[in-house]
């Protein structure tokens, strides 16, 4: 078995020892509905699709990704069994990449668990399921661009309260670059070649362009430089480590 | 040691601000020059070039050029707009790669005061406001002619010098964007025909409209004039179909003379193409039901009898086809109920296997009427819209008087277990309504075979309020469909004048996906209801003929007389009442079945998963307790 494949699975089953993954399974699924039918007011509409569902995943994502996320490096530090662990022949972009494919998978199980969703839908209706399905693959995407910054992050600092919020920080940022209220805000101020990089850079525009149900091979190759490009920060950041 | 920790750290240092560089720049870079590959994974393929738009394409006759106005300094505040802007590009972009040079494409920023606005504005498009500091926003398109082997890179020529054509896609509203190729695409078919073939439009109904008035034409027939040149032809004074006629539209025709009959039937013979439009209620037919002067009464209805018979069609002007499985949803009065003479016709009703209808998704009709053919027809009935088997036959009388009550249609409702056909194709060898002619010189006495006439059983369908809905987009009035009522007009002309292109791109509309189970529990709701209210009615008139059976007894003693007539009159009152009441609480409960559905839902969505996951985490807890449990003994 390879070192990676090593790494992810002892961090999967390290999810399910203690009460942490049921705790998150529990309220990503209550907030996910509560979101769907309450805010986006899915029932009431009438109108079979998911919408209302995948608007709310970006927020959703925002407050629980950070908390999958800050214990990936952080807790590792603190509890010494970082420099354990990289003393072991695995590389670190091997352990990285582990860690990562565990949690997105852990995240890609909570999201499998919203089937629940998908049956009411077809129930009341006749959707459009390539575009759910469409959906259900940028919110993924998306979670695991957020899971690349949260991990990157969860190694700059020994504290996981640190790494969480920051992790948030950053993730607003990259969901406000997008947002029409505070590309307002800035017109005035900023030239407007930034003002669009920043939209282009945006995590939000990526995302709605793929739940609309065409998978584009930029709005793909988005996610994965994203992805790639916080987890080799991150590797940078524990190579320095390393040495000291 | 300390100088080495240094120098690595600044080494990182540099590959992090080198590592965010690179990022950007690829993701700029992707984003600009990466070319459009994409799977579309929607039901409709609402983001694939259609076969109809490929064939126009190969087909262009003439290089066209297209300038794409967007004002891109105005947006910068609009990101859904950008957003569509960058859709509507790439898909002018896939259509000129596939052109292999015959399109030509410049994007252009109108900005203030500029030449370019100017052009914008001379050239149709029309400017939304909402644009940074209140500017005007253009998103519009401009196609034009150029002469042939004119150098495609050449400043644009005046259109008026050079002959050419130019054509405009006034606004792209956002709200439109399942329609973008059919209108990209209508515009180059547009300018690569020669001319717009001819069609004529019979009508006793204002289709056309009314200039004097200010009335504008109707939105299927503006939609056909951008098309064809449309003709409108009085009957009246009509001998003979000209000739250049490709499609005649017959619309509600009633009292036309035998010359204008006898027009029409060798204009079939003679191989045009007719579609008939009639109606046995046309609910936009203004003329009144009784002639003050002459004391004429006219029902609103339409036939053409001599034809049909001829033809070996059955219609009944007074019948109208009744369906409560397809009863559109309207408000009446502040009460929602639903119309069973007026029928959304959904891909079920559809014929799919009809170049007309196969894309096509909604057409709503109203009090339609239905045809069949006579048991010694030699031609044949091709449907092309249906009733589903839920339906039944009623006077049209009867739907008139219901106007105001239309839920009473559903009394003693008997379905005939069949689907009616509200409108098909009639095709075969067609014989002359006109025997008695047989001498005059170029009389037709049989068409060719397999010749063809569109029977439609609806008006109706025609009129806006069936199929267009008006959204205001930026304060911009903007038409949208909201059933493909105009795309089927359209198709049909198309189809009879030869030109099939463009029908494989029409009607790939889904906005409208109801939840229909929802809509079936709120049917089967105005069922109970209507049920429920005619038990309680003819509980009341009992009631109200019990107390008028007392009126003769009033000679004999008075006084019992009054006291057991006060006592009845208390009774009916309060029985009246509760009838009331009893109405309110069977609509009330009726609203809770669907309520209940939804708290049902919420519940599984809300609390089930999340409560197995708990469970799931405890049991494994539980184990994992007792594993180690034994393992310490």
């Amino acid at each position: 078995m390879s070192p990676v494949m090593a790494v992810t699975r002892r961090e999967l089953r390290s999810f399910f020892v203690t009460p942490v993954a049921y705790v998150f399974l529990v309220i990503f699924l209550v907030l996910a509905g509560i979101l769907t039918f309450y805010v986006g007011d899915f029932y009431e509409r009438g109108q079979a699709d998911l919408q209302p569902f995948f608007a709310m995943h970006p927020w959703l994502y925002l407050i629980l990704v950070p908390a999958v996320s800050m214990r990936m490096w952080a807790e590792e530090s603190k509890s010494g069994t970082q420099e354990l662990l990289l003393t072991l022949p695995v590389s670190l972009v091997q352990a990285m990449l582990g860690k990562f494919l565990a949690a997105w998978l852990f995240v890609g199980l909570a999201l499998l668990l919203t089937f629940p969703i998908w049956v009411t839908v077809n129930y009341l209706g006749s959707p459009d399921n390539g575009i759910i399905v469409a959906g259900y693959l940028g919110s993924w995407l998306m979670a695991g661009a957020f899971l690349a910054i949260g991990a990157c992050i969860s190694t700059f600092t020994r504290s996981q309260v640190v790494a969480f919020i920051l992790t948030a920080l950053v993730c607003v940022l990259l969901i406000l670059a997008g947002q029409a209220q505070v590309m307002d805000f800035f017109q005035g101020t900023l030239p407007r070649k930034l003002m669009n990089a920043a939209a282009h850079l945006s995590l939000l525009r990526h995302f709605e362009a793929i739940a609309r149900g065409v998978l584009d091979i930029r709005d793909l190759l988005y996610f994965v430089l994203t992805i790639v490009a916080w987890l080799t920060a991150g590797v940078l950041v524990l190579d320095l480590k390393r040495t000291r | 040691m300390s100088s080495t920790n240094f120098r690595r750290g600044t080494t990182t240092f540099v590959a992090l601000i080198l590592l965010a560089v690179v990022y950007v720049g690829l993701v700029l870079a992707s984003s600009r020059w990466v070319g459009p590959t994409r799977i579309d994974l929607t039901a409709d393929h609402l983001y694939t070039l259609a076969p109809g738009t490929k064939k126009i394409i190969d087909d262009l006759r003439r290089p066209l050029r297209l300038t794409l106005y967007f004002s891109e300094h105005s947006t910068r505040d609009l990101p859904q707009l950008r957003s569509y802007e960058q859709r509507v590009n790439e898909m002018l972009q896939e259509m000129v790669a596939r052109s292999h040079g015959k399109i030509h494409l410049r994007v252009v920023d109108p900005v203030p005061y500029s030449d370019d606005e100017a052009s914008a504005e001379g050239n149709g498009l029309t400017a939304a406001t909402g644009g940074s500091n209140g500017e005007r926003v253009f998103f519009g398109l401009v196609g034009s002619t150029m002469p042939a082997g004119s150098d495609a890179a050449a400043e644009p020529d005046d259109a008026s010098v050079t002959g050419g054509r130019t054509l405009a896609i006034p606004f792209f509203d956002p709200s439109r964007e399942t329609f973008l190729e059919y209108d990209i695409a209508k515009l180059l078919y547009e300018l690569s025909e020669p001319s717009k073939p001819h069609i004529g439009v019979i009508s006793s109904l204002p289709v056309m409209g009314n200039p004097i008035l200010g009335k504008p034409a109707w939105t299927v027939m503006r939609q056909l004039q951008q098309l064809f040149d449309v003709k409108t032809i009085d009957p009246d004074k009509l001998k003979r179909v000209p000739a250049d006629i490709k499609v005649l539209l017959l619309i509600h025709p009633k009292h036309l003379s035998d010359d204008a009959l006898y027009a029409i039937d060798q204009y079939v013979l003679g191989g045009g193409h007719l579609v008939v439009f009639v109606d046995p209620d046309a609910e936009s037919d203004t003329t009144p039901y009784i002639n003050g002067d002459t004391g004429a009464t006219d029902d609103h209805n339409s036939d053409l009898p001599r034809l049909f018979a001829d033809w070996g069609v059955v219609y009944n002007p007074k019948q109208v086809v009744l369906d409560r499985s397809l009863a559109l949803p309207i408000e009446l009065a502040g009460v929602n109920l639903m119309h069973p003479a007026m029928l959304g016709l959904g891909p079920e009703q559809l014929n799919h296997d009809d170049a007309v209808t196969a894309s096509l998704q909604r057409i709503n009709v109203s009090s339609a009427g239905h045809f069949d053919l006579s048991p010694h027809a030699t031609t044949r009935l091709i449907p092309l819209l249906q009733s589903s088997a839920d339906a039944e036959l009623v006077p049209a009388s009867r739907v008139v008087e219901a106007s105001g009550d239309p839920t009473s249609l559903l009394q003693g409702y008997q379905p005939g277990d069949q689907p009616y056909v509200i409108a098909a194709r009639l095709r075969g060898t067609l014989k002359s309504a006109f025997p008695d002619r047989a001498r005059q010189p170029g009389h037709l006495s049989t068409s060719r075979p397999d010749s063809e006439v569109i029977l439609v059983a609806d008006t109706d369908l025609l009129t806006d309020r069936l199929w267009v809905d008006t959204q205001t987009f930026l304060g911009q009035p903007t038409l949208v469909a909201i059933a493909n009522n105009g795309d089927f007009v359209t198709n049909l002309v198309d189809n009879l004048s030869g030109s099939s292109a463009l029908l494989s791109i029409r009607g790939r509309t889904t906005s409208q996906r109801p939840f229909t189970r929802v809509l079936a529990l709120r049917r089967a709701a105005d069922r109970k209801f209507l049920q429920k209210e005619q038990e309680l009615e003819h509980e009341l008139a009992d009631t109200k003929q019990r107390l008028a059976e007392l009126q003769p007894a009033k000679g004999d003693n008075d006084s019992t007389v009054n006291s057991e007539q006060r006592q009845e009159v208390e009774q009916f009152l309060k029985r009246k009442l509760a009838i009331s009441k009893e109405l309110r609480d069977v609509q009330h409960q009726l609203n809770a079945e669907i309520d209940a559905l939804g708290f049902r839902l919420k519940v599984i969505n809300i609390v089930l998963v999340p409560s197995l996951v708990v469970l799931i985490g405890l049991l494994y807890g539980l184990r994992r307790m007792r594993r180690n449990r034994r393992a310490r003994v």
